[in-house]
């Protein structure tokens, strides 16, 4: 009996629910294609393991990427566990790489599986793929490194240049039901780079939604502008350059947004937002000798950086709302929250209002540093 | 037991009859008539091995011969006035009583026509000198711990506490070996109800002999299944005389180089003296450091079983990925691992514990070596498990009670086997048993989890933080 006793211990192995880490392959990203014509998914994994089974050291993990078709995502996915032989798991999966054709085509039939599966985490990114997803997938990075990793490193560089932007399945999800407001999500691409090179893969610009749909690519410039206007946590940490002035003296500097108001009201009747933005800006590069020293100088620089945003923030509204015509901004949830009445009486036009709704900005620069090299005036002057 | 009960005849050579029948076949008993004349016989009797009989002889007897030649006169009472000179007289009426005298380092005058003996203390063994703590170890305390002779330990309370608050209660346990137990305590500090309660379960102790106060401990602890020790032990008298201070009493006995300490709680079982010597800032450091190895020691090999066979979704992607490689190739389950690893850490802290002290270390080294790394080489565990298990065996060491280290150490088993079972929640299914446990616990009446006092909450706070020494309410946690 005491025996008996004893040998219990290794019978808690024989556990089922127990999942040994040796018998794992992480899924650590996932392409989703469909084929309209045939009416077929199409989902490729992108794997990683550890190859070598020797035990001097630790096993290198490699990735590779497998695909199944299949009617339904579900079938499919499954249909993936004939190819791969070690147990899947989902949990560390990072980012949903959506096809072109299938976000334009059975977006909701994929945001319900991803939302639907348990192991699928809701903070991974999804990304609207150029093209096929799987294709993507099988891009070896440059540096070598796992897949994964290296998409990972460019969504944290997101908030070093705001020209790629980053939603995670949760944020979809939240604003895909709304039939009023759009948002954008991420875009991958291959990066054109010279011939001899190999591919990379490049976040930049973005995919624009629009009633649970995708509807059309935006460029990085634009993708900024929705960065600039989001929420605080996306702007907060963000550091963006911008060149300022004409040729002959231009200058280049960092910005960060520091303050954001979005002001919704109805005039005459009408919707109409005026925004305005405050900015820090510290100096990175002058094309030439700027007496830095002097007050008027700098006042004058901040003052062209101010039209500068605001131009280039009015350009890309102005597409949104003509071009695009998406309230990508969410616009739409703020009259919703601020003025339910009249709200409710508007949002029927909503159509028609937002591309001809007035939107003002004001931006707000101030340079608060001008780098390590100080130009004295003597200098200055001796030119 | 009849004989024990005979009165001293007033016949000096009948007691010593008496006597020699009770220690019948001990050659050791020496009896010396050292009366001049045959009318009033004196005779001394001891165990010369037991009493220092240079000093009798170079003192005592001396004395004696020196006053009867000064007085010239040689009966038994001058004898018995001389012995009154030269040291404090015990006057025994029983010869059971007289028995138990010599064999405690006594010697005992017989004197005729007289119906007592009378007897004089005068230990001659040779004890151990006081040295360093070996357990307690410490950087800026008193550097003495107790030994094995009561005297030596009492005195060294004593000179600690000049007051006459200091309260002693003096035992004979063992029916065999007779060894002398001192219950001290504060009479100002102690709650009474705690001091009646342990009087009587020292009352009920019995044993044949006692060897060490463990068994005392058995005796008077509240919950004898528990794996906790309810009783708090410590070497060092300066830890005693804090402890007395807090209105604790203590339990030293003839023989053992421990004092027990009554009531205590699980907090100040946490709580080693050398943080009253260490500036409080690191005292309190090492507090929460003690807290956070406990915790590692209880649970660490656990938790990890438990999230690498169940909660994979809880480890980071880049931990994970870690883990991923280092456990390929790795024929065992997780849990398989761990209690090979743990019994074989077990097996080498035991083996380099029993080994002399030359050869332990070696042993310590080579085992290192050899589980450690040629383990992870020829791919029988994996490194993250190492490290577990170097974390928790190293965390365990932390904890300053070594008894309640000890029982740690044992409930991290079936912590481990819960986790392997059903997770997370088998580990918390387990550790509220534990709390359970601990919370039904008493140590003499005071509840074992008990940090809160009635005396307000600065005096509970102190028993997780330690205030500086001038901010310290006194009588509880002063030093």
């Amino acid at each position: 009996m005491l025996l008996l006793c004893l040998l219990l211990p290794l019978a808690a192995s024989c556990s089922p629910d127990v999942t040994e880490i040796s018998d794992l392959t992480l899924i650590m990203a996932v392409g989703i294609d469909y084929d309209e014509k045939t009416n077929r998914y199409t989902l490729s994994t992108y794997n990683v393991m550890p190859t070598s089974q020797s035990t001097e050291r630790s096993a290198k993990l490699t990735g590779w990427v497998v695909s199944a078709s299949g009617s339904s995502l579900l079938e499919t996915a499954r249909n993936l566990r004939g190819l791969v032989g070690n147990r899947m798991i989902w949990q560390h999966n990072k980012f949903a790489l959506i096809g072109e054709e299938a976000a334009r085509h059975s977006f909701y039939g994929i945001m319900d599986f991803l939302m639907r599966n348990r192991q699928v985490r809701l903070s991974s990114y999804l990304i609207v793929s150029e093209g096929k997803a799987s294709d993507k997938l099988n891009v070896r990075s440059a540096s070598g490194d796992l897949l994964s990793n290296d998409l990972l490193g460019k969504v944290r560089n997101e908030k070093e240049w705001g020209k790629s932007i980053m939603l995670s399945i949760q944020e979809v999800a939240n604003w895909q039901p709304d039939p009023y407001r759009g948002f954008v999500t991420g875009k991958v691409g291959i990066a054109s780079l010279p011939a001899d090179a190999k591919d990379e893969l490049s976040l930049g610009g973005g995919a624009v939604f629009d009633k649970g749909k995708f509807k059309q690519w935006i460029k990085g410039d634009d993708v900024l502008v929705v960065q600039l206007l989001s929420h605080k946590n996306r702007w907060r940490n963000m550091e963006f350059v911008v060149s300022v002035g004409e040729e002959a003296d231009r200058a280049t500097l960092f910005f960060k947004e520091v303050g954001q108001s979005i002001h919704t009201g109805f005039r005459n009747g009408r919707p109409c937002v005026d925004i305005a933005l405050s900015f820090t800006a510290t100096m990175g590069e002058i094309d030439r000798s700027l007496p830095l020293d002097n007050p008027a100088e700098i006042g004058k620089l901040e003052q062209s950086a101010s039209r500068e945003l605001e131009r280039r923030i009015d350009k890309s509204l102005a597409y949104f709302q003509h071009d695009v015509r998406t309230d990508v901004l969410g616009f739409s949830e703020l009259f919703a929250q601020r003025h339910p009445k009249h709200w409710a009486a508007a949002k029927a036009n909503w159509e028609d209002i937002y591309p001809t709704m007035p939107v003002n900005v004001h931006a707000d620069v101030k340079i608060d540093r001008l780098g390590m090299i100080q130009y004295s005036k003597g200098q200055s002057d001796g030119e | 037991m009849e004989d024990k009960q005979i009165p001293v005849q007033t016949s000096a050579a009948s007691n010593v009859l008496f006597i020699r029948q009770l220690f019948d076949q001990n050659e050791y008993l020496v009896v010396r008539d050292i009366s001049g004349t045959d009318n009033e016989r004196a005779i001394l009797v001891y165990i010369n091995v037991l009493i220092d009989e240079k000093a009798l002889n170079e003192f005592i007897i001396r004395k004696i011969s020196e006053d009867q030649s000064r007085l010239d006169q040689a009966s038994g009472g001058t004898i018995l006035d001389s012995l009154h000179t030269v040291g404090s007289v015990a006057s025994i009426p029983l010869i059971g009583d007289a028995a138990a005298f010599i064999a405690d380092a006594g010697i005992l005058l017989f004197v005729d026509n007289h119906s007592s003996a009378y007897g004089i203390k005068l230990p001659g063994y040779e004890t151990r000198a006081i040295e360093e703590p070996k357990i307690e170890v410490n950087v800026r305390g008193p550097r003495e711990s107790f030994i094995e002779d009561l005297h030596t330990n009492l005195s060294l309370i004593f000179r600690k506490l000049k007051t006459p608050d200091l309260k002693t209660i003096s035992y004979l346990v063992g029916t065999e070996s007779q060894t002398r137990v001192t219950l001290l305590y504060l009479e100002k500090k102690i709650d009474p109800d705690v001091l009646n309660e342990l009087k009587s379960r020292m009352d009920k102790i019995r044993l044949d002999i006692l060897i060490a106060n463990t068994q005392i401990e058995e005796w008077i602890q509240d919950n004898t299944w528990s794996p906790f020790p309810q009783v708090l032990n410590t070497e060092r008298p300066d830890r005693v005389v804090t402890a007395l201070n807090r209105g604790k009493a203590a339990i030293i006995s003839d023989g053992t180089p421990i004092a027990l300490i009554v009531p205590t709680t699980f907090f100040e079982m946490m709580h080693p003296s050398e943080d009253l010597y260490e500036r409080f800032y690191f005292a309190n450091f090492l507090r929460v450091l003690r807290l956070i190895t406990l915790f590692i020691s209880l649970f660490g090999p656990a938790l990890y079983i438990a999230v690498t066979t169940f909660h994979l979704e809880m480890i980071p992607t880049p931990l994970m990925m870690a883990f991923l490689s280092s456990k390929a190739g790795v024929p065992f389950p997780t849990f398989v691992e761990a209690i090979l690893m743990e019994v074989s850490f077990e097996i080498l802290r035991e083996a380099s514990l029993r080994l002399p002290r030359a050869v332990g270390q070696s042993v310590s080294i080579v085992g290192a070596l050899v589980i450690g790394e040629a383990a992870v080489q020829s791919g029988i565990v994996s490194r993250p498990m190492v490290i577990v298990v170097a974390t928790t065996g190293i965390a365990s060491f932390t904890i300053p009670a070594f008894s309640t280290a000890l029982s740690f150490r044992m409930l991290r088993f079936p912590f481990m086997l819960l986790a392997a079972y059903i997770g997370v929640l088998g580990i918390s299914l387990g550790f509220l048993a534990l709390l359970f446990h601990l919370c039904s616990l008493r140590s003499c009446g005071v509840p074992f989890l008990n940090p809160v006092s009635g005396k307000g909450w600065r005096a509970t706070l102190q028993q997780f933080i330690l205030p500086p020494a001038k901010y310290r309410i006194r009588n509880k946690g002063g030093s």
